[in-house]
C-alpha cells in the first residue's frame, strides 16, 4: 500500500483524493458522469461479446487459409523474420505488466499501478513498431502481399491483428492519461479491467497467429 | 426548430435513435420498391424507350432503352437494399432500440453513444451504396451474393465491376461494423440492464428474439466482414484468395491465381443463411407478442417458443450449404446440409402451431397490427413450405436460380417479414410519434396488400416450375421463355398494383405523424413495460391478460 | 372475420393454380428426370396438404374467436408440444431421406462412356469432342482466340488434337452414358437443361463431371443459370440428342 505521504513524494503536491466508489449496478461506469456511460457488468459483457466477434473474424480468415492450402500445391513456407519473436516477448510482457498493474489498482495502490500500466503501454507500442519492422523485412526479402499465398495470409492476419492492437492501445493510452491524473481508483476501474481483458485477448490471439505460421504454415 | 432537428440527429436517447433507423429503412424500402418496379417494367418490355431513363442513366440507358447491365445493377441494389437496409435495420435496430430497453425495465441501452455511432455507420454505409450505384462505369451487377470471379477481377469483367463493385463491398464492410456494434449493445442490454424482477423467463418474447438475433448477427456479420476484407484485397491489392489460376476474361489473362471461388460462397452463405433468420426472428417475436396481446391470452408454450427460437438460430448456423447444392460440393455434404435444412422446419412449425394455439379460442381483436400478425402466419407457412422443396438437393437442382427461389424468398422475406414491420409500425406508432395511425385505412391497406402479395408471388412459382432462370435481364433469347410472357406480364401488373396500394400506408403514416389521434397511454391494453404507467419491480410474466389490463409491474388487484 | 374468409379464398386460389397450371415442367427425357418428377409430386402432395391444413386451421381459429376468454390453463401443454415437434420432424426428415435417394450417385468413371468437354465463357458455349482417337488434344489458355476460330486454345502442335471436334452446339447419342466435363474460362456459369431436371455450376479452375443418359432424342435448350455478367440471359446453346447410329454418322462426317 502506498501511503498518501509517499504519494506526495512522487507527485509533488497534495495527494488527489481517492474518488468515492460509484453506486453498484446501472449508470456510471467510470466516465465520472453517472448519467452517461454504462454499468460495470454491461461493459464487461460488451467486451466479451466483442471478443467473440473478433474471434469469428479471425476464425473465418484462418479457415480460408486452411482451405486455400489444401487446394493447390503452391504453398510456400514463410521464413518468419526473427524480430517477430522479440515482438512476441514484448507483447507477453506487456500483458503481464498490465495485469500486475490492474491488480494493484484493485488494492488501491495507484502509484504502482501507474508504473506497471505505463510499462505495458510502452511494451505494446514496441510491439507495433516491431510489427512494422517485420513487414519491412519481409518486403525487403521479396515477400509481397501478391505472389505467395502464405505471405498474403500472413499480411492479412497480422494487419488485422495490428488494427485491433491500435484500437486497444488507444484505450490503454486513454487509461494512462486518466491514471496519471489519479482519476482512477479501486471503485473506478471498469475501463482498466475492460482494456486489460481486451489486451490479454489480443495477446492470446497473437500467440495463436504466430504459432500457426511457425508450426503449420 | 433547427436546434431540435440537429438534436434529433445526434441524440443518444434510444427512442431518438430508433426513429432515425425507422426513417432510414423507410427511405430504403421506398427506393427498393421503385427499383423493383423498374425491373418488372423492363422484364416485360425490354425494348421500351423511356426518355427519363436516359436522363437518369445516360450510360445505362442509351436512347432510353435500358441496357442489360443497368437491369442487373437495379436488381443488385434492390436485393442489397431490401436485405440489409430494410430487413436488418427495421425489425432489429429500429424496433429493438425503440422498445427493448423499456420492455426490460431498463432506462437506456447499455451503450447509448455506441448506439448512435452504429446508426451513423449504417447511414454512411447506405451513402456508399448509393455512390456505388452512381459510380462511373455503372453500378455493381453481381447480385446481392456477389460471387467471384465476376466480382473479384475488376472492371474487365464488364460494366459495373469496376469502381461500383468496390464501393459495394465497402458499403457491406461498413454495414458489418454497424451491425456488430448494434448486436453487442443488444446482448449487453439484455444480460445486464434488466430492471429488478425481470428474470430472463419473464422477458416478452420480443426481447428473447432480439437477444437471439443479436447473437446470430454477431457471429455471422463478423465472418462477412472477414470475407469482404479478403475480396477487397483481391480487387485492390492484387491478391488471389478467390481467383483461380489461368483465367481469361474478355481476352485478357488474369495475372493472379490459385484461389477458390467456392471459398467465397462458403464464407458468404455462412453469413447469408443466418442473415435471413436475422431478418425474420425479430418479426417472429413481434408476431408472438401481437397475437397474444390481441387474443387476450398468454402465449401458448412460452418455453417452447424460446426453445424453438434458440434451435432455429443454432441450426441456422449449420445449413449454409443448401445454397450451394449445385456449386460443386461433394454430394455427401449436400445430404448432410439437406437433413439439417429440413430439420429447421420443425422448430418453425412448432412456432406456427403455437401461434395458432395462442389465437385458438381467444377473444380476438382484429386490429390492424393483429391482422398483419395473422397474415404473417399464413404467408410464413406458404413461403416456408417452398423452402422444403429447395431443401432437397435433387429438387433444388432444377429450382436453383429459377423464379421458384425468387418466389420462395419474396413470400417468406419480402412479404412475411415485411408484414411484421407493418405490424410493429402500427402497434408501436404511439411510442414513436405519440399518436395513433388510422385503423380504417390500416385495415384497407392490409387486405389489399395481402391479396396483392399473393397475386404477385403465387404465380411466380409457376415461372419457376417452367424453369425460368432468375437474374435474366430479358426473356427474349430462349424459346421456352416466350410462352411464359403472359405470366410475367400478369406478375408485373400485379406488382404495380401492390406497390400502388402502399401509397395508402404512406399517406396513413405521414398523415398520422402530424394529424393522428393523440394516443392514450396504453392504447392496446398491453401488459409489457413499454406501456406501463407505474414504476416498480416486475412481478410476473408478460402475457397474463386479466379482465382489466395490468402491467407486469403492477400489483394484481384480484390476487391482492 | 373477413380475414378468415380471405384466407379461404387464397387457399382456394392456390389450389386452383395447380389445377390450371399457368406454366409447367417440360417433359422429362431421362430416367433421372422421371425420378425427379416423382419426388417432386410426392413433395408437392405432402406440402400441399400441410398448406391447406394450416390455412384452414388458421381461418377456422379466426372465424371461431370468442368474446371472452378464461386465461387459466391456456399457457401451454407439454404433450402437444412434443407431439407436433416429433410429428413435423418425422415428416420433414422422411422427405429429406426420400429426396436424397437418387441424389448421391457415386461416379462410375468415364470408361466406355462418351466423354465431352464443355467450355463456357462470357457469353457462349463450346463443346470439345476427342475425335476418333478418343484423346483430347492439349489446350492452352494462351492460344485461345475467338477471332481466329480457336475458342479452346487447341495446340496445333499436338497430334492428338488434329482429329478433335469443336462445336457450338452439343450433340449427344441417346440411350448411352455420356459424361460432360464442365470447364469455364472466366467466371462461374451454369449448365442447365430443363428436360434433364438438373443443373450444374461451372466453376473456373475446376473440372466438374456431369453424367447423363438421355432416352428421348430431340433438341433441347441449354441455358446459363448462374449470373455471369450482362450477357447472362443471352448465353444459349442447344443440346441435340440423336439416335446412336445417327450420332456415329455425324461424328464420322466431321
Ligand atoms: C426471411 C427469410 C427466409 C426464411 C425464413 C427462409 C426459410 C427457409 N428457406 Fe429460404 N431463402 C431465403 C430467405 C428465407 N428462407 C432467401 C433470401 C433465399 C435466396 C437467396 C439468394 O439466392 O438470393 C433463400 C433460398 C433458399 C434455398 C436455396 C435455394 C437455391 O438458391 O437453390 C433453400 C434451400 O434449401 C431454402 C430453404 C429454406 C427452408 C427449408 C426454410 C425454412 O426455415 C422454412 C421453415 C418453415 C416451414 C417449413 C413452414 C412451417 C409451418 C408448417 C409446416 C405448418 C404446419 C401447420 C399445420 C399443418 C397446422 N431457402
Ligand atoms: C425485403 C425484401 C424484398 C422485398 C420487400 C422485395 C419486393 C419486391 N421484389 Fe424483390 N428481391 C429481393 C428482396 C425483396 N424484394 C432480393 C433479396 C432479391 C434478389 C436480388 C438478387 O438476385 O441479387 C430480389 C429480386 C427480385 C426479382 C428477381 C430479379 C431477377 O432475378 O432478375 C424480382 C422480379 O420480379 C423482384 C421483384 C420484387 C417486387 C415486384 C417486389 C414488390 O413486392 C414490391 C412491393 C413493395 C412492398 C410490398 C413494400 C412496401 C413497403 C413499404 C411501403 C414501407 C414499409 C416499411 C417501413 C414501415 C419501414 N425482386
Ligand atoms: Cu453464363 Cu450466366
Ligand atoms: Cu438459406
Amino acid at each position: 500500500m502506498v501511503t498518501d505521504s509517499e504519494l506526495q513524494e512522487t507527485h509533488g503536491g497534495p495527494p488527489p483524493p481517492i474518488l468515492p466508489d460509484l453506486p453498484p449496478g446501472g449508470g456510471g461506469g467510470d466516465s465520472g458522469r453517472p448519467e452517461r456511460g454504462s454499468s460495470r457488468s454491461a461493459s464487461i459483457t460488451g467486451i466479451i461479446v466483442l471478443m467473440c466477434a473478433s474471434t469469428m473474424t479471425f476464425a473465418a480468415m484462418v479457415s480460408a487459409m486452411v482451405v486455400r492450402r489444401g487446394l493447390n500445391n503452391d504453398w510456400n513456407t514463410l521464413g518468419l523474420p526473427r524480430i517477430l519473436w522479440w515482438n512476441t516477448i514484448a507483447l507477453v510482457l506487456s500483458s503481464i505488466a498490465i495485469d500486475l498493474g490492474r491488480r494493484r489498482l484493485r488494492r488501491g495502490n495507484r502509484v504502482v499501478f501507474n508504473w506497471f500500466w505505463s510499462a505495458g503501454a510502452l511494451l505494446g507500442s514496441l510491439f507495433l513498431a516491431g510489427q512494422v519492422m517485420a513487414w519491412r523485412e519481409l518486403e525487403a526479402r521479396g515477400f509481397y502481399l501478391v505472389g505467395h499465398p502464405s505471405t498474403a495470409f500472413f499480411y492479412v492476419l497480422t494487419w488485422a491483428h495490428a488494427a485491433h492492437v491500435v484500437g486497444a492501445l488507444a484505450a490503454v493510452l486513454y487509461v494512462e492519461y486518466r491514471a496519471l491524473r489519479f482519476q482512477l481508483g479501486p471503485g473506478r476501474r471498469t475501463l482498466v479491467d475492460v482494456s486489460a481483458l481486451f489486451w490479454h485477448f489480443l495477446d492470446v490471439l497473437w500467440l495463436g497467429i504466430i504459432g500457426l505460421f511457425a508450426f503449420w504454415a | 426548430m433547427e436546434g431540435t432537428a440537429v438534436r434529433a440527429l445526434f441524440s443518444t436517447d434510444h427512442r431518438a435513435v430508433a426513429r432515425l433507423y425507422f426513417f432510414l429503412s423507410l427511405f430504403a424500402v421506398l427506393m427498393g420498391t421503385v427499383l423493383s418496379l423498374l425491373m418488372r417494367f423492363h422484364l416485360v418490355s425490354p425494348q421500351a424507350q423511356v426518355g427519363w431513363f436516359e436522363a437518369l442513366w445516360p450510360a445505362g440507358a442509351p436512347g432510353g432503352v435500358m441496357a442489360p447491365e443497368l437491369y442487373l445493377s437495379l436488381m443488385t441494389l434492390h436485393g442489397t437494399i431490401m436485405v440489409f437496409f430494410v430487413l436488418t435495420l427495421a425489425p432489429l435496430s429500429a424496433f429493438g432500440n425503440l422498445v427493448l430497453p423499456e420492455q426490460l425495465g431498463a432506462k437506456e441501452m447499455a451503450f447509448p453513444r455506441l448506439n448512435l455511432l452504429s446508426f451513423w455507420i449504417a447511414a454512411a454505409s447506405f451513402a456508399v451504396l448509393m455512390a456505388s450505384f452512381l459510380a462511373a462505369g455503372g453500378g455493381p451487377l453481381a447480385g446481392w451474393t456477389a460471387y467471384p470471379p465476376l466480382s473479384a477481377v475488376g472492371a474487365i469483367a464488364g460494366p459495373g465491376e469496376g469502381l461500383g463493385q468496390t464501393l459495394w463491398f465497402f458499403s457491406i464492410g461498413l454495414f458489418c461494423l454497424s451491425s456488430l456494434l448494434t448486436s453487442m449493445n443488444f446482448i449487453a442490454t439484455v444480460l445486464d440492464q434488466r430492471g429488478p424482477g425481470m428474470t430472463l423467463m419473464r422477458m416478452p418474447l420480443t426481447c428473447w428474439n432480439w437477444f437471439i438475433t443479436a447473437i446470430l448477427a454477431l457471429l455471422s456479420f463478423s465472418v462477412l466482414l472477414a470475407a469482404a476484407a479478403l475480396i477487397l484485397l483481391d480487387r485492390l491489392g492484387g491478391t488471389s484468395f478467390f481467383v483461380p489460376a489461368g483465367l481469361l476474361v474478355a481476352d485478357e489473362t488474369i495475372p493472379h491465381g490459385g484461389g477458390s471461388p467456392l471459398l467465397w460462397q462458403h464464407l458468404f452463405w455462412f453469413f447469408g443463411h443466418p442473415e435471413v433468420y436475422i431478418a425474420i426472428l425479430p418479426g417472429m417475436g413481434i408476431v408472438s407478442h401481437l397475437i397474444s396481446n390481441f387474443s387476450r391470452k398468454p402465449v401458448f408454450g412460452y418455453g417452447a417458443m424460446v426453445t424453438a427460437t434458440i434451435s432455429i438460430a443454432f441450426l441456422g448456423m449449420l445449413v449454409w450449404g443448401h445454397h450451394m447444392f449445385i456449386s460443386g460440393l461433394s454430394p455427401y455434404s449436400a445430404i448432410a446440409f439437406s437433413l439439417l435444412t429440413m430439420a429447421i422446419g420443425a422448430p418453425s412449425a412448432v412456432k406456427t402451431f403455437n401461434w395458432i394455439a395462442t389465437a385458438w379460442g381467444g377473444a380476438l381483436r382484429l386490429t390492424t397490427p393483429m391482422l398483419f400478425a395473422l397474415g404473417f402466419v399464413s404467408i410464413f407457412v406458404t413461403g416456408g413450405l417452398s423452402g422444403l422443396f429447395l431443401g432437397q438437393p435433387q429438387i433444388d437442382a432444377y429450382f436453383h436460380d429459377t423464379y421458384f427461389v425468387v418466389a420462395h424468398f419474396h413470400l417468406i422475406m419480402g412479404i412475411a417479414a415485411l408484414f411484421t414491420i407493418f405490424g410493429g409500425t402500427f402497434y408501436w406508432f404511439p411510442l414513436l410519434f405519440g399518436r395513433m395511425m388510422d385503423e380504417r385505412l390500416g385495415r384497407l391497406h392490409f387486405y389489399l396488400t395481402f391479396l396483392g402479395a399473393h397475386a404477385v408471388f403465387l404465380p411466380m412459382h409457376f415461372a419457376g416450375f417452367a424453369g425460368s432462370p432468375r437474374r435474366y435481364p430479358d426473356f427474349t433469347t430462349f424459346e421456352f421463355l416466350g410462352p411464359l410472357m403472359p405470366l410475367q406480364r400478369w406478375i408485373t401488373a400485379a406488382a404495380f398494383c401492390l406497390a400502388a396500394v402502399q401509397l395508402i400506408f404512406l399517406w396513413n403514416l405521414f398523415h398520422s405523424i402530424w394529424r393522428g389521434r393523440p394516443a392514450p397511454p396504453n392504447p392496446w391494453e398491453a401488459t409489457s413495460l413499454e406501456w406501463s404507467q407505474v414504476e416498480g419491480p416486475v412481478l410476473r410474466g408478460p402475457y397474463e391478460y386479466l379482465e382489466d389490463c395490468i402491467s407486469q409491474n403492477q400489483q394484481n388487484p384480484v390476487k391482492g | 372475420m373477413l380475414l378468415g374468409l380471405i384466407l379461404l379464398l387464397v387457399t382456394l386460389a392456390g389450389c386452383l393454380l395447380f389445377l390450371f397450371k399457368p406454366a409447367w415442367f417440360p417433359l422429362p427425357i431421362s430416367a433421372e428426370a422421371i425420378a425427379y418428377d416423382h419426388q417432386f409430386s410426392r413433395t408437392l402432395w405432402i406440402c400441399g396438404a400441410i398448406f391447406v391444413a394450416a390455412q384452414l386451421l388458421l381461418a377456422w381459429t379466426i372465424l371461431r374467436g370468442r368474446q371472452r376468454v378464461n386465461p387459466a390453463g391456456l399457457a401451454g401443454s407439454r404433450k402437444l408440444e412434443a407431439l407436433w415437434t416429433g410429428g413435423t420432424m418425422a415428416v420433414f426428415l422422411a422427405m429429406a431421406v426420400l429426396g436424397s435417394h437418387s441424389w448421391a450417385k457415386t461416379s462410375t468413371g468415364t470408361a466406355g462412356k462418351e466423354v465431352i468437354r464443355v467450355w463456357a465463357h462470357q457469353f457462349a458455349w463450346n463443346f470439345h469432342y476427342p475425335g476418333p482417337d478418343g484423346v483430347f488434344g492439349r489446350t492452352d489458355m494462351k492460344l485461345i482466340s475467338d477471332a481466329s476460330g480457336n475458342p479452346l486454345g487447341l495446340d496445333p502442335a499436338d497430334p492428338a488434337g488434329k482429329d478433335d471436334i469443336v462445336a457450338s452446339t452439343l450433340r449427344i447419342p441417346a440411350q448411352r452414358d455420356v459424361v460432360l466435363l464442365l470447364h469455364s474460362r472466366d467466371v462461374i456459369h451454369d449448365f442447365f437443361v430443363r428436360e434433364l431436371r438438373t443443373k450444374q455450376d461451372i466453376v473456373p479452375g475446376m473440372e466438374i463431371p456431369l453424367e447423363l443418359r438421355v432416352d428421348t432424342p430431340g433438341t433441347y435448350e441449354i441455358a446459363c443459370a448462374e449470373l455471369c455478367g450482362l450477357g447472362h440471359s443471352q448465353m444459349r446453346s442447344v443440346m441435340i440428342v440423336m439416335p446412336p447410329e445417327e450420332y456415329a454418322r455425324w461424328k464420322a462426317r466431321q
